[in-house]
């Protein structure tokens, strides 16, 4: 297993994250999107892994965000593996943030709304779902945008809500797929500041893709891909 | 009794067996015979909505009679009734048909001094509505002749052509037979000449109050030289009580 | 906010379809709601003036498939049944449509035995009751008096003959307030039936039992081939107009039921089509499979209540046209229910689940990597 210890607070025995030897094939094993990955991610780490295009990245986060399942292999989330989960829907909800590339906030609600979206149908109270929207929004700057239209919002105020929705069940894991990569560089800098924040206050462990060389040297971490498999892991260059 | 039981129902089924095979297809002198017995009626009464001159359906207002009908093996007698409008009120028709098939028909009321003749194949209330075509005479004609099967606003019928033997203004009829409903569809009446004089279309049907067979509720007669006239049934009584005064002036005038 | 204003919203988003959608079912609700409460509206309007004529029986030939009995000869029967145990009156009744003048549309024309039971039912507004058997005098109905614009002193044409309005009166039956009322012997002359009724009304006294109408019944189905006793409600179910209009409504039910279902089927196969990223969305933020059928479902349920309730609204409008309409007046009057609403509010919760199950169970069924991947 290649692990390579990193910064901080990474000293616990067990791993919040580790992949063995994981696959995952398309078209009955002719395409291997990812073929036979190994790594380990320890609390509290910020991670990015970058490559080319097509290189696996997205397949690699969509396994440990649990939306996929390996064809092979397994994915351990503290030590107990879940790749064969039966209710994974529970587990994402419970344990992991997503942030996306293009946000993907629903039109028809408020920021507001959609930071409480994750939380509908959970036994939380209303008002204490709401309390702890407004109080995310609030942290990303956002307290006067509350009842506004994603539609309105800027493409930096779009993410910084979607980085709020993604916290709003306490995660322990938070994943996220090119968060910058429709943003200028100065929105950019400030989401990459808000995502390295998340490991700084509250103990985040942050698992980031992207393609940008500037914004992975600010990780613990890069694990680099390239045909589905990893290239080379360790400090940023 | 027990072998009784075992035997009846084949021996029905023999005596059916030659039924069914003459049934399909119906020779014209079945298919005559049962028009025949379907149009007895000891006495009905019909109220009958005359409209002419479809051209114009809204501005036609109805001519409203009764017509009273008796179909026995010894009488064939109708007596038409004027309603409504004022004009035709109380304004009377009888006609009957003689042992020799010929129609005779009688005028009277308050328009007429007594009962004058009139033309059984003359048209009433200046209408399509011709007394004769209700006698259905061509029944009793002897040549009949199946014509082929046709179809009548989506019901299936069987074409009978019908020529007399003696001399007759009319040359020749075509019926096209509802067999199950023992009903004429369409008639089409035709002259010497091989004209078509007129066709009696049957729109709408009703249920017989006996339950068997059917009668037209709503007809329309089509001349050939153009005008509809749409005759329907609004009222009456499948069981009149035909009395001797109903048809008194006919006795009197035969008695003369 | 919660599941239900978050299918609101996803409705809105499509504005147009939704609209469309919902006036669809409207539609088919509506015309369930018209045709049904026509329906029963016709067949209670029509026991409702046996019942107020105080009728414990009704004597009529049997095999009658027409709206209105067939008229048979009156006096054998009459003296049959008066020979039976508890008979206190027989009335005998005869019923026609007729045009008054030309250009009035069929009205219902009865005949009452003078002087019978019958007529006590009723309440005398002007004028008075004719003053024998004979006399060329009709009264008419409320409702008969103001579509003929006609009242006490103006003559009535009918079939020819002309009468005078002696009177005009009210009944508990709406069926009676449409018509025009005369003695039976004036209405066997007008419509050239002498001696014949339609139906003969038997009054038990006030010993009867029910077991007693049941001896009657039982008398007259052996001692009178061909005729049978039966009860006012048994008559209008047999009667055809009330069986078709109630057949009509059924059908209705049925197809508007299958269409209604088909439309939020399609509908939400749609919706679910397009917003498949954003399920995956969800589903990516934790939503189990069983809150995005929740979602689903909630928005097909909030389409066919509102269709359901725009339905009833536009179905009691409909029924209520079609009570005033000039043909109709005084011959239906539709009836309402507070169960026959919630009914109908049930026709479009099963439509609105039973075209959303399968859309719901796709939307859940997807896969979320995949999902997310759609364009």
């Amino acid at each position: 297993m290649t692990r390579a210890s990193a910064g901080g607070t990474a000293l616990a025995a067990e791993p919040i994250l580790g992949l063995r030897n994981v696959s995952l094939h398309f078209d009955d094993g002719r395409t291997k999107a990812l073929d036979g990955v190994d790594f380990a991610v320890d609390e509290g780490e910020f991670v990015a892994i970058a490559g080319p295009s097509g290189s696996g990245k997205s397949s690699l986060l969509n396994l440990i965000g649990a939306l996929d399942v390996p064809s092979a292999g397994e994915i351990f989330f503290r030590g107990a593996a879940y790749s064969g989960n039966a209710d994974l829907a529970a587990f994402r909800g419970r344990h992991i943030g997503f942030v996306f590339q293009s946000f993907h906030l629903i039109p028809t609600l408020t920021a507001l709304e959609n930071v409480m979206l994750p939380a509908l149908g959970r036994s939380w109270s209303a008002a204490a779902q709401r309390r702890r929207a407004e109080s995310l929004l609030a942290d990303m700057g956002l307290r006067d945008r509350l009842h506004s239209s994603p539609t309105t919002l800027s493409g930096g105020e779009r993410q910084r809500v979607a980085i709020a929705r993604a916290l709003i069940n306490e995660p322990s894991l938070i994943l996220a797929d090119e968060p910058t990569g429709s943003l200028d560089s100065a929105n950019a800098e400030q989401v990459l500041e808000f995502l390295v924040g998340l490991r700084a206050e509250k103990g985040l462990t942050v698992v980031m893709v992207t393609h940008d060389e500037g914004i992975s040297a600010r990780a613990d971490r890069v694990i680099r891909m390239r045909d589905g498999r990893i290239e080379r892991a360790g400090q940023p260059a | 009794m027990n072998s009784w039981r075992r035997s009846l129902p084949l021996a029905l089924a023999l005596i059916a067996a030659p039924c069914a095979a003459i049934d399909e297809p119906a020779s014209a002198a079945v298919l005559v015979e049962t028009m025949k017995q379907a149009r007895h009626s000891d006495g009905f009464e019909a109220r009958l909505a005359i409209t002419s001159g479809a051209a114009d359906k809204a501005a036609a207002r109805p001519v409203k009679v009764a017509l009273i009908g008796q179909i026995t093996a010894e009488r064939r007698r109708f007596l038409v009734r004027g309603i409504a409008p004022e004009r035709i009120r109380d304004r009377y028709v009888v006609a009957a048909q003689d042992a020799a098939g010929r129609v005779e028909a009688y005028e009277y009321g308050p328009h007429v001094a007594g009962p004058v003749p009139l033309d059984p194949l003359s048209r009433l209330f200046d209408s399509e509505f011709v007394i004769w075509d209700l006698f259905g005479a061509w029944w009793d004609w002897p040549q009949q002749a199946l014509s082929g099967s046709g179809s009548v606003e989506d019901r299936d019928c069987q074409w009978v052509r019908s020529r007399p033997a003696v001399r007759s203004p009319i040359k020749e009829v075509a019926s096209c037979v509802d067999r199950d409903r023992a009903l004429a569809l369409s008639t089409k009446i035709y002259d010497g000449q091989q004209g078509l004089l007129r066709t009696i279309r049957v729109d709408k049907l009703m249920r017989k109050g006996n339950g068997g067979g059917a009668m037209a509720k709503k007809m329309t007669v089509s001349a050939a030289h153009g005008p509809l006239t749409e005759i329907e049934v609004y009222g009456g009584d499948e069981n009149y009580q035909v009395t001797p005064e109903t048809f008194d002036v006919l006795e009197r005038v035969w008695g003369r | 906010m919660n599941l239900v204003s978050f299918a609101l919203g996803n409705l809105r988003r499509r504005p147009a379809r939704t609209a469309l959608t919902l006036s669809a079912i409207a539609l088919g609700i509506a015309a369930v709601v018209a045709l049904t409460s026509i329906a029963w509206g016709f067949e209670a309007s029509w026991q409702k003036a046996n019942d107020a004529r105080g009728t414990d029986l009704i004597v009529t030939r049997m095999a009658s498939q027409n709206a209105m009995p067939s008229p048979f000869a009156a006096a054998p029967v009459r003296e049959q049944l008066a020979r039976y145990p508890h008979v206190q009156e027989v009335a005998g009744l005869l019923s026609e449509m007729l045009s008054v003048g030309e250009d009035n549309p069929p009205i219902f024309v009865f005949g009452w035995a003078y002087g019978s039971y019958l007529w006590e039912h009723l309440k005398l507004l002007d004028g008075r009751w004719p003053a024998d058997r004979d006399e060329p005098a009709v009264l008419l109905g409320t409702l008969a008096a103001e579509l003929l614009h006609k009242g006490v002193g103006d003559r009535i044409e009918l079939e020819g003959r002309s009468f005078e309005v002696v009177g005009t009166f009210q009944s508990t039956a709406l069926v009676e307030n449409g018509a025009v009322l005369m003695t039976l012997d004036q209405a066997q002359a007008v419509t050239d039936k002498p001696g014949k009724v339609n139906v003969l009304n038997l009054k038990l006294d006030g010993q009867a039992t029910e077991a007693d109408a049941r001896f009657v019944k039982e008398q007259v189905r052996k001692a009178l081939p061909g005729y049978a006793a039966i009860t006012s409600g048994e008559l209008v179910s047999r009667n055809a107009v009330v069986r078709i209009a109630k057949a009509m409504s059924h059908v209705t039910i049925l197809i508007a039921g299958l269409v209604g279902a088909l439309i939020v089927f399609n509908t939400m196969l749609m919706s679910i089509n397009e917003r498949t990223r954003e399920i995956g969305v969800l589903q990516a933020l934790g939503w189990r499979r069983t809150t995005i059928m929740q979602l689903v479902i909630c928005e097909s349920l909030v389409l066919a209540l509102a269709g359901g309730l725009v339905g009833i609204a536009v179905g009691v409008l409909i029924a209520s046209g079609l009570e005033q309409a000039e043909l109709m007046r005084g011959k239906i009057a539709a009836i309402y229910s507070v169960p026959f609403f919630l009914s109908v509010l049930g026709l479009s919760v099963v439509l609105g689940v039973g075209g959303g199950l399968y859309p719901a169970h796709r939307a859940a069924r997807l896969s979320p990597a995949q999902a997310l991947r759609h364009e």
